[in-house]
């Protein structure tokens, strides 16, 4: 059996102004990092063992941020050596998600010669007004030097672009659609800006510094920029992830498909025999706690059967697939259509879903609502 | 004890002139509670009314005084509630005694409330010993106060007592004088028994406890009492007095002031101002001044989850158990399903029972915007009255409309004249007369209808002049007024709820405003949602809330399920309070909003 494990590196050279995620903005020789990486080796061992001890291969590996590629050359090494000899690797897709800003030629033999087979690069945008704006620490220059770079070395390369950014018409976009299908990635991520409280961004939008796109013009991009990567020859797969044929991300798949996986580092997240864990958030616990040989969680929630029959329809919708009436009948025992009748009635009669092709599937009016589907779904 | 020992008195101010705090000072000196048991505010019992502090519910406690004369004496407190929407319980606690401290700040002069109770003390032939209070704070004015109340009450200043209540200074003097000025209680113990009720309250284990005085004759344990304006009779169980919790008595006689528990199941059997007589032998003529009290404010409570129908009417019931001057009624609307109409003395005690409801019931209501009774003559020959806007015959069915009518009196300092004048204008009051209380302060007295007042009328009256006026009002009469029903549309459906009444004039630009509220409070839907105001079948405002057409999450937060999960519930969670009309989710608020337009 394979299952998905997350590696976080929560260290970044500086904040972007709308990122909320755990990290730390610092230089990788800071002595934190040092104590990070120290301890999240010991965390990859000991759930390398726990692994072993199930019989249970590791058959992706993501490693994101963050900035993973903050790191310098020996902590990269240092840290896929330690992936490989205590993680029952079967052949995995292993992502690791790359800065164009921190990119070098050094980095990128690293991560090749241990077998990193996939980049996630953070392009976001090739306005470089705007990714200076944003606290990019890259132009697009760089950012095209570096894809190809990558090209060179990996096999598969994912770009991560962003829509809905300030400033951003429906032109902008199209332009930086075109330029990266030459480039030729296999799979693109196309991101919605999203204002978190207490970011940079939320203070500038708040204050009427920043001006972001009307939903009507957000609307307009995200249909535009599907038309646009079909055309390309990329499928739209999941609501926010484009590929070419064969190229789905496993890694994120497991994530929709309602799978277990691990999450190793500060703040990481698991799904693991039913149960959502997460690591303490806090550097100096998490620390403490694998001094003393202890695994960092500070949260354990058991899963209901109905709350993941619940999660695997929010996640599952997601998927241009859907949820198969098949597999879901297959895990759970029961009809999907029997458990959320209600729902599935109501929804259908709105439009907003369809059931054909044996899953129950979004619609094109029901895309651009998903949450509102979604959130039917939920017992609250 | 013989009457000439008894003193019977209560205490009336304006809100927050110190009234509680001088007769926690009294209970404190005659030793009915030693400090250790003091809760702050004895006499305020429930918490809301600590909350906001003001009384609601009367209390009485009996105080054991031993005077400089050297004799004993009985002093019977009484509390009375200080809001105008509880005048007439005011009354009749009033009417209960001989005697009334008048409370007045020292620093804030005689107010709107003030002169409203003093009317009502001397309506009642009462004794009046005025107390200035508050005498320590730095803003107090004790000259000027004094010739406030020789000037505009015509009560002798030099009598003044001069107190802190906070500090506990002139607590004994005022103990002196409730028993020197205040005239014992008259009344014949040997004839027939007439005890008049000021208030009642229901007791889960013995039923209602009447609070009476005793003005004629005498009760005792077992005897059979007639309650005089229904002819029930019931048989005293017990009888005693409040020192301060209840303590039995063999006999309760003229002059005295007491409880009576007889068996009684609800509150609606001992209304406030009836009179208690002997089944056996009664007297002659109820005391005088008895009415029965009738809401004048209603408003619709309707559970937000339907299945909450039965708990709301359980707790209706209980409510009412102890506050007769509460009304309800099963009621259907076809935007809210199954709910009540409820009857209010007025707008605070509606917000009263909307708290306690909520608080105590723990029930999630939706509640409807409030409105007057009005009084529709049909054109068929007839008067209906109308509890809810919803239920106002059609326009070609009406001859006219008859509004309730109040009389309000604004004491307001000089600079703030106009302003006060142009809100009572605005809110189609006529102008009665101007007096100065004295050169620096007015009072405005305008003749207003009572719908105006619920709206937004205490609001508006307070921002308008920095909270530097006071405001009292009373009942009037009812006055034809042109008025008309405003019908509201939401996705060209009547949502019934939200119809209201208003004058002619006013309601083209109510009817827009209410409008353009609503399409801010009703949260976009998966369609297009056209809010309108009608007048009948005319069409005379239209707003639109246009159709949600984002609402995904493009974020990737990896692993990090649950807060996916917490988004959507959130988002689910905020729907759960929203009421489904036709195929239109609408926010508890908006059934509100009626009233914070204009």
């Amino acid at each position: 059996m394979n299952t998905s494990v997350y590696i976080h590196i929560p260290f970044c050279k500086a904040k972007c102004i709308y990122c909320d995620f755990l990290s730390y903005s610092c230089s990788p020789e800071a002595p934190l990092v040092q104590n990070y990486l120290q301890a999240l080796l010991k965390e990859i061992r000991l759930s390398g063992q726990k692994l072993q001890q199930a019989g249970i291969k590791v058959g992706t590996l993501y490693i994101g941020g963050g900035t993973p590629t903050i790191l310098t050359p020996q902590q990269l090494e240092m840290l896929f050596s330690a992936c490989r000899r205590h993680l029952p690797l079967n052949n995995p897709e292993w992502t690791v998600e790359a800065n164009p800003g921190t990119l070098t030629a050094e980095k990128i033999g690293i991560m090749a010669k241990n077998g990193v087979n996939r980049i996630s690069l953070g392009v976001q945008d090739l306005c470089n007004e705007r990714l200076a704006m944003l606290g990019r620490l890259h132009t697009a220059d760089q950012a095209e030097q570096a894809f190809l770079s990558c090209k060179k070395n990996f096999p598969v390369v994912s770009v991560d672009l962003m829509v809905g950014l300030p400033g951003q018409a429906e032109a902008d976009l199209l332009a930086t659609l075109a330029q990266v299908c030459q480039w030729g990635p296999q799979h693109l991520s196309l991101y919605g800006l999203m204002v978190e409280e207490h970011t940079p961004l939320a203070e500038a939008v708040n204050s009427g510094a920043v001006t972001l796109p009307a939903e009507e013009e957000n609307l307009a991009m995200f249909w535009a920029a599907r038309r646009f990567l079909s055309a390309h020859g990329y499928e739209a797969y999941e609501i926010a992830n484009f590929a070419r044929k064969g190229y789905w991300c496993r890694h994120n798949l497991t994530y929709w498909r309602n799978l277990p996986y691990l999450g190793l580092g500060l703040g990481a997240h698991s799904f693991w025999q039913r149960q959502r864990l997460v690591n303490t958030d806090k550097m100096q616990t998490y620390l403490a706690l694998l001094e003393e040989d202890v695994l960092p969680v500070a949260r354990r929630q058991s899963v209901s059967r109905r709350q993941e029959m619940e999660d695997t329809m929010m996640l599952g919708l997601r998927l241009r697939e859907g949820v198969s009436f098949a597999s879901f009948a297959s895990r759970f025992g029961i009809d999907l259509r029997d458990v959320f009748a209600v729902q599935i009635e109501r929804l259908l009669q709105l439009g907003l879903i369809e059931c054909t092709h044996g899953a129950v599937r979004l619609t094109a009016t029901g895309l651009p609502v998903a949450n509102y589907v979604f959130a039917e779904f939920l017992e609250v | 004890m013989q009457q000439k020992n008894i003193r019977n008195f209560c205490i009336i101010a304006h809100i927050d002139h110190g009234k509680s705090t001088l007769a926690d000072r009294l209970l404190e000196a005659t030793g009915a509670l030693s400090e250790r048991e003091m809760a702050a505010q004895v006499l305020d019992q429930m918490d809301l009314e600590r909350e906001r502090g003001i009384t609601i519910k009367l209390q009485a406690v009996r105080l054991n005084y031993r005077a400089e004369d050297g004799q004993d004496y009985i002093l019977n407190l009484i509390d009375t509630p200080g809001h105008v929407d509880f005048t007439y319980e005011v009354s009749r606690s009033l009417a209960a005694c001989e005697g009334a401290l008048l409370v007045v700040d020292a620093s804030q002069g005689i107010e709107a409330q003030t002169l409203a109770n003093v009317y009502l003390a001397l309506e009642n032939d009462l004794e009046i010993i005025p107390v200035i209070n508050k005498i320590d704070l730095p803003g107090a004015d004790v000259e000027k106060v004094k010739t406030e109340l020789e000037e505009i009450i015509g009560l002798p200043g030099e009598e003044a007592i001069l107190t802190s209540a906070k500090e506990g200074i002139g607590i004994k003097e005022v103990l002196e004088a409730v028993v020197k000025r205040i005239p014992p209680p008259q009344g014949d113990a040997s004839s027939p028994l007439q005890a008049l009720i000021f208030d009642s309250h229901y007791d889960a284990y013995r039923g209602v406890i009447a609070y009476v005085r005793i003005v004629a004759g005498q009760i005792r344990q077992r005897e059979k009492i007639k309650i005089m304006s229904s002819g029930k009779v019931f048989e005293v169980t017990e009888i005693g007095t409040f020192r301060p919790e209840m303590t039995a008595a063999d006999v309760l006689s003229a002059g005295e002031v007491g409880y009576i528990i007889a068996g009684m199941k609800n509150v609606k059997d001992t209304r406030v101002g009836d009179t208690i007589t002997s089944a056996e032998n009664p007297a002659p003529e109820p005391l005088p001044g008895y009415r029965r009290v009738n809401p004048m404010v209603y408003c619709g409570f309707y559970p937000v989850d339907n299945a909450d129908y039965e708990s709301l009417k359980d707790a209706l019931e209980k409510l009412n158990l102890n506050d007769a001057a509460l009304t309800y009624e099963p009621e259907t609307s076809e935007a809210l399903g199954f709910g009540f109409r409820c009857g209010f003395l007025g707008l605070l005690h509606m917000e009263i029972i909307q708290e306690r409801l909520e608080r105590e019931y723990k029930l999630a209501l939706i509640t409807t915007a409030p409105n007057v009774v009005y009084r529709v003559n049909l054109t068929k020959g007839g008067t209906v009255l109308i509890e809810n806007p919803a239920a106002m015959p059609k326009a070609t069915e009406i001859a006219s409309i008859e509004e309730p009518f109040v009389k309000a009196k604004v004491i307001v300092p000089h600079d703030y004249v106009g302003p006060v004048m142009e809100l009572c204008q605005e809110k189609r009051g006529v102008f009665v007369n101007m007096e100065y209380l004295d050169p620096n302060r007015a009072v405005l007295t305008y003749e207003m209808p009572l719908s105006e007042i619920i709206f937004d009328f205490f609001d508006l009256l307070k921002s308008r002049t920095r909270g530097f006026a006071s405001f009292d009002y009373e009942f009037l009469g009812y006055r034809e007024s042109k008025l008309v029903k405003v019908d509201i549309l939401i996705n060209h459906e009547v949502v019934d709820a939200l119809s209201f009444i208003a004058h002619v004039d006013r309601a083209y630009p109510r009817g827009r405003q209410l409008c353009s509220k609503l399409r801010t409070l009703i949260p976009r839907q998966m369609f297009e949602v056209p809010i309108q105001a009608a007048i009948g079948q005319k069409v005379i405002a239209r707003e639109t809330v246009k159709a949600l057409r984002k609402n995904v999450l493009e974020k990737c937060y990896g692993g990090d399920i649950t807060r996916k999960r917490k988004l959507l519930e959130k988002q689910k969670a905020g729907k759960k309070r929203m009421k489904q009309v036709g195929n239109v989710e609408i926010p508890q608020e908006a059934f509100m909003a009626v009233l914070s337009i204009d």
